[in-house]
């Protein structure tokens, strides 16, 4: 009968196969992920870095008007993070219509403003009998 | 000589060129015996706006990401070591993660040996 045996690497010690080769390069921004808050015209954009996670790891809750962003990356994924946070939205979010997206390891929260009363000078015309 | 001419154009690219931060990106490394995974946080970033290259055995590479205030330049050098094969280097790039794969040379893979 044929026995199997796996021949393990002839290096002594299976030591790191990449060695960073550019230490200084870095400056001090390594290890942030980014959160992002911006204002438009019609809406607030948020945007979360949550590289390496899938929908299903990340949790979307509104209660009253508090939004609550829960992530968690399981053992599998590159990336440990864990991530919570909550806000408290204002009269003008319209929390009917947030949305959310997940796109390039990052999410992005749609949080529309409520328009706002229609100021705009109108000319009312006059009627006449003839 | 034409010293004139080289500041002309020197300014000129660099008044083109937007204004980076310059950031190495989080990142881990897992070695088997099979090769190496190299697995590199993008988030934001586009396929094509990621350069990967493999030269005299150093693995480069840079990434641009333009979806906050300023934009991000992501950069990341290693060197391989001499076990690794460098011209069979895969990426895929998928939720914002970069993952490279560099596999041993052949001759540096783990044979099974039949016992007779």
């Amino acid at each position: 009968m044929n026995r199997l045996i796996t021949h393990p690497l002839l290096s002594p010690a299976f030591d790191r196969l990449f060695d960073r080769a550019f230490e200084a390069f870095a400056p001090s921004t390594e290890g942030r992920f980014h959160e992002q808050l911006d204002e438009k015209d019609e809406s607030h954009v948020l945007r979360i870095d949550l590289p390496g996670l899938r929908k299903e790891d990340i949790r979307l809750d509104l209660n009253d008007r508090t939004l609550t962003v829960t992530a968690e990356s399981p053992a599998d994924r590159p990336f440990a993070l864990q991530y919570r946070r909550a806000w408290t939205l204002g009269p003008e979010i319209d929390t009917a219509g947030i949305s959310a997206r997940l796109e390039l390891g990052v999410l992005e929260l749609t949080l529309p403003k409520i328009a706002p009363a229609e100021r705009q000078p109108r000319t009312i015309e006059i009627q006449t009998a003839a | 000589m034409n010293s004139n001419d080289t500041t002309t154009l020197t300014q000129t690219e660099t008044a083109a060129e937007p204004k980076f931060t310059n950031v190495r990106p989080v990142y881990t490394t897992h070695d088997d015996e099979t090769g190496t995974r190299l697995q590199v946080a993008l988030p934001g970033v586009a396929k094509e706006d990621l350069k990967l290259t493999v030269q005299d055995g150093l693995l480069n590479l840079e990434a641009v990401r333009r979806d906050v205030k300023t934009p991000l330049r992501y950069q990341l050098s290693a060197r391989l070591a001499n076990r690794l094969d460098g011209e069979a280097v895969s990426a895929n790039l998928e939720h914002g993660v970069l993952e490279v794969r560099v596999p041993l040379k052949a001759e540096a893979q783990p044979r099974s040996i039949a016992i007779q």
